[in-house]
């Protein structure tokens, strides 16, 4: 009999999976398909925007009392989150994959986002780190002519608009692949080979100028980012940094395979393809998780169960032309408005977000979904990350520090029961 | 030309979120530019297509393996590889489909016309020239991994041969076998029959199943492949609405049946839903048992590093990997999950000449999984049988289907030769329910013997010999070759001491066999005694296999309360080499007696069992000190003159004053035998309670030529063990047990015995 389920395999189910495992509980992870980490750029965002603000935060930790008062963050605060986030990076390490940090721990730090603007992130893979736009260190951004969704001019355009000093380059495709038609990851595991990493490197030699550092979209390799990292920056002798492009996004899935490897080694199973359709109660318990198959569906039985299925982006919930909003696996109680008049502002981009976005379900401080009397749904339930209330992930850029810090939590409070 | 479907899938079409996924994870876009990704070929040029109207807008969706490996990954649920599988049948529909593609979608008939001569039809299959000729002129890519036809026979000729012995029981199941276990892996369909029978289900095979259409379904031909699954339903569906379950070896043929079929076909009758919902995958079924608590786990310990390949087709289930979490239960097996996301074979995909180094290219990541396991890896195991023979041709490693290795597991099944082994009779592993843990001491030809056998029908088997024995049985195994030829026995646990084997142990022996020479007894019992006092453990049934009689008196003295059982084998045997032993006459004659212990006991009442199932010709003795001496006498006749000579026993019985000297001495051990007691007996061919009168009393030209035939016949050119002693240099020898318990009996008996204390 498995200790915990978890369904969702986004960061918050992996990150949940990894810590519950390895303080010793029989774990498995199901998901419908693999994780939002895909579509994101794999740095940790802990809190960019605390208030419907056009200024980044300086400080991730400051600003929280324009949160609203169910913001998981109150609950946690600064001191833990922080603590949860040094184990994860720590992880990375011994992953292989490390993540850098500020050095000073109560900053952001500005990276170029896939069209020039300024992304504030607490964490972010040592790739992508180098391209901290704090030094104004100039920078060659480097694109391929027939790479789609990356545009070297219009970067450069907008970080020297922004005071960040850089021109662009592009290169011919064929520098990564003969291919004509490839996506990142397909050009990411061109670069796996060595031959390639040379030509690149040559032909990044040729292109920069002393003093600059060299942006490249983030295809720097696939299982051997290091190595291709490592080549590039001694045939160019400049510092090499990645900028992450649109989906699908090589330092998701270089995530995601990094977490899945450990997953694996403690003997976690990570199982895609499982839609959960079902499930049994027994009286306030949960008994088990149906899940469908090409046959009879499947049950999925267990002492506890996390719920990690993201927010409405996230797959989590769902809704229909008749306005009803839900859960889509236990059906459980949200804070969302059964109005649908009051799920968004006027205006998709408002700055103060979209009040359906900082709705979901209401958890206690054990991370148990509750009512909204307050009561505890059904007693071995968790829940953790995006599904969340009180938080607006998307609009906050919290989603990873979300993920993490709610999954550690959830866990550790299953396990000190 | 059933029209197709679209609806089923149709609304999927929008919870397309363009992430992409899928086309990071597809295993074609990865390799080839010929194939833009699921994505661009799946939902977004479904937008263009429309219902009856036969245009695609992009033939490169020809390309999709239908491995559906996105739709695993795709996060919001769109059926990518069904809405490319109907694509093709609109473009089948409207260009028609070359003779290649019809060859490849008719498994099943190929595998019948292959059956009527499998030999010819291998030949042409696997040479060259005719395989340049079907490149040329089909298009079947010349290197592509064929199968080859069954050469022994179709597993419908077995079932036939086999009905009568196969399992009846109120418990049933149904097994759908298909094309590949039909005509070409019969082997797969027999160690099914016995894993399911070892569970104790009858096995129904119904002959009115016919292919499950799938290779036509990805070719595109919908209309042929909805005949197949009709008929399929018409003579199934009723297992399946008696509640039996159907269950299936190929991952392909259960898809089939529950999902694609039906779903592509759009046949959503009762009859297609009742098979649908009563067909499993073998190994998500056992684990059902498993859940239960009635999966067998009497696993002898399988020593391999095994990597494993869940394929496409089982990861479509979207049951996990039932194959896998049963293997982890096999002591000794080390399984290492593949995760590469396809072996690229997709049925018949890769034996397409355009499509052979794509399915190649696909491939690699497997191919590259298996061989970093390690250079001593002997085999890839996975379930499905085209993806086993791709890679067979991509790592070069024989490739095993899960079922083989439980068969083997249970002990019934050979790895390498792919059939069950020759001790398993069907009704064997069925009376085999009782399962004794066996010490056996001593590695010498007959404890070899006795363990080869023991642990070739499953028994647990723990050998104590020498660090030669012990290394050997490391390096290889131990060989035992026999009338059907070399086995190698890795299901025997070496140790290099009594308290190795008990340090060893996971539960308290049974039964311990003891085949060390008589002078070892003491010593042997000594470390057998210590063993048992420092563990703690109960005292096994003590089995001795010994020549000589004294040695079950010596274990009755040591082990007070133990069951001694006398035993006494009769087949000549020889030792090649360190844990390498050869059957020189397949007699496997062996005589067990219970020495002491209680009248009804059930050790030795298991022990005969046990032996028989492990193929021994067992006869029981009312008297085991009768059946002692009279193998005695066997031993001795021979033993010591060929010995002291240095001749083989045919050269001893020749020579007429030898023989001579043996009446003699024979004649005096009868004497002590009747003066204590102890009867004379015929055992396994030797007609000693006949001869005894004779030998005592007739004149030696008439006693000569009988014993001639009868015993320089028997072991032939084969040195016995003692000669071989004495060669050797050692300075004990067993002559003292043989002749010098004649000499201490007739002490005891009052009987002199001068011919004895010379020899
Ligand atoms: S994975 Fe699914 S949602 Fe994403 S692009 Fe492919 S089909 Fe669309
Ligand atoms: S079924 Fe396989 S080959 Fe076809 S699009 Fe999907 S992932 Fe690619
Ligand atoms: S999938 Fe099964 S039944 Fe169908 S052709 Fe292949 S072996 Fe035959």
């Amino acid at each position: 009999m498995l200790d915990l389920l978890v369904i969702g395999a986004g960061l918050t189910g992996l990150t949940a999976a990894l810590r519950a495992a390895e303080s010793g509980l029989k774990v498995k992870v199901i998901a419908k398909g693999l994780g939002s980490l895909h579509w994101s750029a794999a740095t940790v965002d802990v809190m960019g925007y605390p208030a419907p603000s056009p200024v980044a935060a300086k400080n991730p930790w400051e600003g929280w009392q324009s949160l609203p008062a169910a913001h998981p963050y109150h609950r946690l605060g600064a001191k833990r989150i922080k603590a949860d986030l040094d184990a994860f990076q720590a992880w990375t390490v011994a992953l292989g994959l490390p993540y850098a940090a500020n050095a000073d721990p109560d900053r952001n730090t500005l990276l170029p986002s896939p069209v020039g603007a300024f992304r504030p992130v607490y964490l972010a893979p040592k790739a992508q780190f180098a391209g901290d736009v704090a030094s104004r260190q100039p920078m060659l951004i480097a694109g391929f002519d027939g790479v789609r969704d990356f545009y070297p001019q219009l970067l450069a355009d907008n970080l020297a608009a922004q005071g960040q000093p850089a021109r662009s380059v592009l290169l011919p495709q064929i520098t990564l692949t003969d291919r004509h038609d490839a996506n990142t990851v397909h050009l990411a595991e061109a670069l796996d080979d060595p031959a390639r990493q040379t030509a690149l490197g040559v032909a990044l030699k040729s292109a920069v100028q002393p003093g600059e550092r060299i942006g490249l979209p983030a295809i720097l390799g696939l299982r051997a980012h290091t190595q291709v990292m490592e080549a590039l920056t001694r045939i160019t002798g400049a510092t090499i940094f990645e900028i992450p492009t649109l989906t699908p996004s090589v330092p998701g899935v270089r995530l995601t395979a990094a977490l899945r490897t450990r997953l694996d080694q403690v003997g976690v199973r990570v199982e895609a393809g499982m839609e959960a359709i079902g499930f049994n109660a027994t009286g306030d318990a949960i008994e088990w998780v149906e899940t469908s198959t090409s046959s009879r569906p499947i049950r999925h039985r267990a002492r506890n169960f996390l719920l990690a299925t993201g927010g409405v982006l996230g797959g989590g919930f769902s809704s229909d032309h008749t306005g009803r909003f839900w859960e889509v696996v236990f059906q459980l109680p949200l804070t969302t408005p059964q109005d649908r008049g009051q799920w968004f502002r006027p205006q998709f981009f408002d700055p103060a977000g979209q009040p359906v976005f900082s709705t979901g379900v209401a958890v206690n401080e054990r991370w148990q979904p509750v009512d909204a009397d307050g009561k505890i749904v059904y007693r071995n339930l968790w829940a953790a990350g995006g599904l969340l209330a009180g938080a607006d992930p998307i609009q906050e850029r919290s989603l990873e520090g979300l993920a993490i810090s709610t999954a550690m939590a959830a866990v550790e409070s299953l396990t000190t029961r | 030309m059933a029209p197709i479907a679209w609806e089923s899938v149709d609304h999927s079409l929008d919870e397309c979120i363009k992430c992409n996924i899928c086309t990071s994870y597809c295993p074609v876009a990865a390799v080839t530019d010929l194939f833009p990704g699921p994505k661009y070929v799946g939902p977004q040029a479904q937008r263009f297509r429309e219902n009856g109207q036969p245009h695609s807008p992009d033939h490169s969706v020809d390309y999709c393996s239908g491995c559906r490996v996105c739709n695993e990954v795709c996060p919001t649920g769109v059926k990518i590889a069904e809405l490319n599988a109907r694509a093709r049948a609109e473009i089948v529909a409207e260009h028609g489909l070359p003779l290649r593609n019809r060859l490849l979608g008719r498994n099943e008939t190929l595998g019948k016309l292959g059956s009527i001569a499998p030999g010819l039809a291998n030949f042409a299959l696997q040479n060259g020239l005719s395989r340049v000729l079907a490149e040329k002129i089909m298009g079947i890519a010349r290197e592509a991994p064929l199968p080859t036809w069954s050469t022994t026979g179709t597993f419908q000729d077995w079932l036939r041969a086999s009905a009568r012995t196969r399992l009846k029981s109120d418990k049933k199941v149904v097994y759908f076998h298909g094309c590949a276990t039909m005509y070409y892996e019969p082997f797969i369909g027999r160690a099914t029959v016995a894993v399911l029978e070892h569970h104790g289900y009858e096995v129904i095979v119904p002959t009115t199943q016919n292919c499950c259409g799938l290779p036509l379904l990805s070719n595109g031909e919908f209309g042929a492949a909805e005949k197949y699954h009709k008929n399929n339903v018409a003579h199934l569906s009723s297992y399946a609405r008696a509640g039996f379950p159907i269950i299936g070896t190929s991952t392909s043929c259960t898809l089939t049946l529950q999902e694609e079929a039906p779903e592509l076909l759009d046949l959503h009758d009762e009859g297609s839903d009742a098979l649908k919902m009563a067909t499993w995958d073998l190994f998500e079924w056992l684990r059902e048992l498993h859940e239960k608590g009635e999966f067998r786990t009497d696993f002898k310990p399988l020593n391999l590093v095994l990597p494993y390949h869940a394929p496409c087709q089982m990861r479509a289930h979207r049951v996990g990997k039932p194959a896998l979490e049963l293997m982890a239960l096999i002591p000794g097996l080390d399984v290492r999950e593949s995760h590469a996301r396809c072996c690229g074979i997709a049925g018949t995909y890769g034996y397409k000449q355009e499509k052979y180094q794509i399915a190649m290219d696909v491939g690699e990541e497997l191919f590259d999984f298996v061989g970093e396991q390690g250079t001593d890896v002997r085999y890839s195991a996975c379930d499905s049988e085209t993806c086993r023979w791709q890679l067979e041709h991509g790592t070069h490693l024989p490739s095993r289907h899960p079922v083989e290795i439980l068969a083997a597991a249970y002990g019934f099944y050979d790895l390498d030769k792919r059939e069950l082994i020759s001790a398993y009779t069907v009704n064997d592993h069925r009376s085999t329910t009782m399962s004794l843990n066996t010490l056996i001491i001593g590695a010498g030809a007959i404890g070899c013997l006795a363990g080869a056998k023991l642990a070739l029908t499953g028994q647990t088997v723990t050998l104590a010999g020498r660090a030669s024995f012990v290394q050997a049985m490391r390096e290889r195994g131990l060989s035992y070759t026999d009338e059907t030829g070399q086995h190698i026995v890795r299901n025997i646990r070496p140790a290099g001491s009594i308290d190795e084997a008990f340090a060893r142990a996971e539960s308290a022996f049974d039964l311990a066999v003891l085949t060390v020479k008589s002078y070892d007894t003491t010593a042997a019992l000594a470390e057998l005694s210590d063993a048992l006092a420092s563990t703690g453990a109960p005292a096994p049934a003590l089995l001795s296999m010994q020549n000589g009689v004294g040695n079950e008196d010596a274990i009755a003295a040591v082990l007070p309360a133990a069951t001694v059982i006398a035993g006494s084998i009769t087949t000549p045997v020889s030792m090649q080499g360190p844990g390498a032993i050869r059957v020189d006459k397949p007699r496997y004659g062996l005589g067990l007696g219970l020495w002491r212990g209680p009248a009804e006991s059930a050790l030795f009442a298991e022990s005969v069992a046990t032996f028989t199932n492990a193929g021994f010709a067992v006869k029981t003795f009312a008297s085991a000190p009768g059946m002692k001496w009279t193998k005695l006498l066997m031993n001795m006749m021979g033993n010591a003159i060929v010995a002291i000579l240095g001749e083989t026993p045919e050269q001893v019985f020749a020579d007429s004053r030898m023989v001579d000297l043996e009446i003699a001495a024979w004649r005096e051990a009868l004497a002590v035998m009747d003066k204590a007691g102890i009867p004379a007996l015929n055992i396994d061919g030797y007609p000693f309670a006949t001869l005894a009168p004779l030998i005592r009393t007739a004149p030696g030209f008439l006693i000569r030529p009988v014993l001639r035939a009868q015993i320089g016949g028997a072991r032939g050119g084969k040195l016995p063990s003692l000669a071989i002693d004495l060669q050797s240099g050692k300075p004990r020898s067993e002559v003292f047990w043989l002749n010098g318990a004649v000499v201490d009996k007739g002490k005891a008996a009052g009987v002199p015995t001068p011919v004895n204390r010379l020899l």
